[in-house]
């Protein structure tokens, strides 16, 4: 037979026990051809252009995972940035009622978000940039499909801190405007933000890709997870390069699956679309066992954030990337591990534990794919603060050549240790402590902070 | 179209403690075993002697070496020659040995040897599927399972069976060609073993295109 009995109870088991799915298909479209200038004409066309080619995308997507048992759990836009879309406009209102259209074709074609109401400032910033960053808390408040995304930094360019300022500014004011600043869980800052990843809300339809593509972001934290218990109970658990084999192997599978799905989307929903990357993040659901959390204390870390945590994480992140760039040729995106406190039930726990804090959220990012993601503060945090801690985030990056992001959500009226649950994927906020001593003087400082010397490659 | 035969068929196809299976028959490994439990002697089908089977065999391995020797004198031949016409001489009775082991890169003898072998009988090289049942035994679920797939035109290529204390996971390959004779998409293939399954009661059906095993598991 051409696939052991062995293996295909193993993908079974996989599918029905262990939580794996294709977390995400994220249909990426160029809307570089939009007219400038008149807010309604940009409106109809950006309507048309998107209903058109991404009415069947939910049609599609349910007919491929149908074929093939694997759940397809989220169907995504992704959209050139809009800053670059409505640059000739001229009030935040039309910017906001851009993103009202861009919310109703979402609504209108099935999906539950649209992102790419975004800006690229990582060296300075537009008037259309400036326009669209302070547009963001209406916009994103005025929505409830809409994704916004802002690249602050890269290892090029060093880090624009005139905007990291705004955008501390930004996040207090959207915090302000939903409940319990659940809008902030819709906007992420970047250093050297992917132009394919497939991933809400960091997503966008990089300039240089081409009409329409495909992107795939796989998931699997609870495959992984029973594959390191099953090599505990055979008692092979005592060599780390046996550890290392395993989440490898797993990793391969998770993104085969990934890229059959991604690409006989692609197919059904025909030219121009074409199959774009899949991005192998293990990324957690609030479900129980599909955590990274869980991962790290079963290599025998007592509690996610306990001396260790960084090591065991870089270790799962490397092995994750290793095994899916042996199985795809098409890795793309942010790909690693994404370690969202409120989305990960395990994490939520360390934090209640009291072993996890916003300092090894910080030192855990350096070695995994995103960031401080899903992080919740107590709402008098100061538009500086926040500030301050973007600026330390999207420096790791800057400086590593690596994607670092900040997803951080300041709750009015809340303390360290509140709990507060968003519900469905976005999970429970779990309110982190922050530092007292104020950065204040040091984000006032106008410019950008230079490019480390390792940006000079030519 | 092939019909699975399960440990209750057997008493009726057994004739003097004998029991011919013929092509179109797929025995469940709880038939299998029950064959030897009875000590039934198995006879199947091509086992009798086929009319013309040494020589059609003879035939199609001549055929296969004569494609085989065209082939491997056209990639010989250089590129800006014309197409060969017909080899004037007959072809040789034995491809020489050096030629059948010539594994260079696209080397048309071996690709071709391949295609041969992908189309071995009775392993069509269409779509399958791969059903997997599971949940309490309990006799006729394999029958109306199978009747389901055959109504559909699905045809069974294979049955794996496990059977632990009162519970049983069983596992059909599925060739899909014949859905489109009953034009039946897989959905509704899929609809149509899962209505089953709900009808049975205890069990569960999964549907699942062999691609994604493929994929997951073939390096």
């Amino acid at each position: 037979m051409f696939t052991s009995i062995k293996e295909i109870h193993e993908t079974i088991r996989m599918i029905e026990a262990e939580h794996l799915d294709i977390r995400t298909v994220t249909l990426g479209l160029s809307l570089l051809d939009a007219p400038h200038g008149d807010v309604n004409a940009l409106c109809n066309f950006l309507y048309e252009k998107i209903h058109s080619r991404a009415r069947r995308l939910t049609e599609v997507a349910a007919a491929v995972e149908d074929r093939f048992g694997v759940p397809i759990v989220n169907k995504r836009i992704s959209m050139t940035p809009i800053s670059i879309v409505a640059e000739g406009l001229k009030e935040i209102d039309e910017y906001v009622a851009v993103a009202r259209v861009l919310d109703k074709v979402a609504e209108d074609c099935g999906v539950d978000y649209i992102a790419g109401y975004s800006a690229l400032v990582q060296k300075g910033a537009t008037t259309g940039d400036l326009n669209l960053m302070n547009s963001i808390p209406y916009a994103l408040a005025a929505t409830r499909r809409v994704c916004s995304s802002v690249n602050l930094a890269s290892s090029r360019t060093g880090i624009n801190m005139d905007c990291v300022r705004l955008m501390g500014q930004v996040i207090k004011e959207l915090a302000g405007r939903t409940v319990h600043a659940s809008g902030c869980a819709r906007l992420v800052v970047f250093a050297n933000v992917p132009e394919d990843n497939p991933f809400i809300a960091g997503a966008f339809h990089g300039v240089g890709e081409p009409d329409a593509v495909l992107n795939v972001g796989v998931s699997g934290p609870g495959v992984v997870l029973n594959a390191l218990r099953r090599l505990k109970r055979q008692g092979q658990f005592d060599r780390l390069s046996d550890i290392a084999e395993t989440i490898k192997k797993m990793a391969f599978k998770i993104t085969r699956a990934g890229e059959l799905i991604g690409r006989h989307v692609a197919e059904e929903l025909g030219p121009p679309v074409q199959f774009g990357i899949v991005d192998l993040s293990l990324a957690p659901t609030p479900a129980i066992g599909d955590s990274i959390s869980d991962i790290i204390e079963e290599m025998g870390i007592e509690s996610t954030g306990a001396p260790g945590t960084t090591a065991a994480l870089a270790m799962l992140v490397d092995a994750v990337k290793k095994g899916g760039t042996m199985a795809s040729s098409s890795v793309g995106g942010l790909s690693g591990a994404f370690i969202p406190v409120s989305e990960d039930a395990g994490m939520v726990a360390a934090t209640l534990r009291g072993s996890l804090s916003l300092a090894k959220m910080e030192a855990m990012t350096a070695v995994c794919s995103v960031g401080l993601d899903m992080v919740a503060v107590p709402g008098d945090t100061t538009a500086e603060t926040i500030s301050g801690i973007i600026a330390d985030e999207l420096a790791i990056g800057m400086i590593n050549n690596k994607t670092t992001a900040v997803r951080i959500l300041p709750v009015p009226d809340t303390k360290p240790g509140d709990v507060i649950d968003l519900g469905g994927l976005l999970g429970q906020l779990v309110i982190m402590p922050v530092s007292d001593f104020s950065s204040a003087d040091f984000i006032r400082l106008k410019g950008r902070i230079p490019p480390s010397i390792t940006s000079s490659r030519n | 179209m092939k019909r699975a035969i399960t440990e209750r068929d057997i008493e009726s196809l057994a004739r003097d403690g004998k029991l011919v299976v013929t092509r179109d028959m797929v025995l469940t490994p709880a038939a299998r075993e029950a064959i030897s439990r009875k000590g039934l002697s198995v006879t199947y089908a091509e086992d009798a002697p086929p009319p013309v089977a040494p020589a059609a065999q003879d035939e199609i391995s001549r055929v296969i070496q004569q494609v085989l020797a065209e082939e491997l004198a056209r990639a010989a031949a250089p590129a800006a020659a014309a197409p060969p016409p017909p080899a004037p001489q007959p072809p040789p009775e034995r491809i020489p040995e050096a030629a059948a082991r010539d594994t260079r890169v696209g080397s048309v003898g071996t690709e071709c040897l391949q295609r041969v072998l992908d189309c071995a009988p009775g392993q069509p090289s269409g779509e399958r599927a791969v059903v997997t049942v599971v949940g309490e035994n309990r006799p006729g679920i394999v029958s109306r399972i199978s009747a389901a797939v055959a109504e559909c035109g699905g045809d069974l290529a294979d049955i794996s069976q496990v059977i632990l204390d009162r519970y049983f996971s069983m596992i059909f390959i599925v060739n899909l060609e014949g859905l489109s004779r009953t034009n039946t998409s897989f959905r509704v293939f899929k609809e149509r073993l899962q209505d089953e399954a709900v009808r049975i009661g205890q069990v569960q059906v999964l549907v699942m295109h062999e691609g994604i095993f493929k994929a997951m598991h073939e390096v």
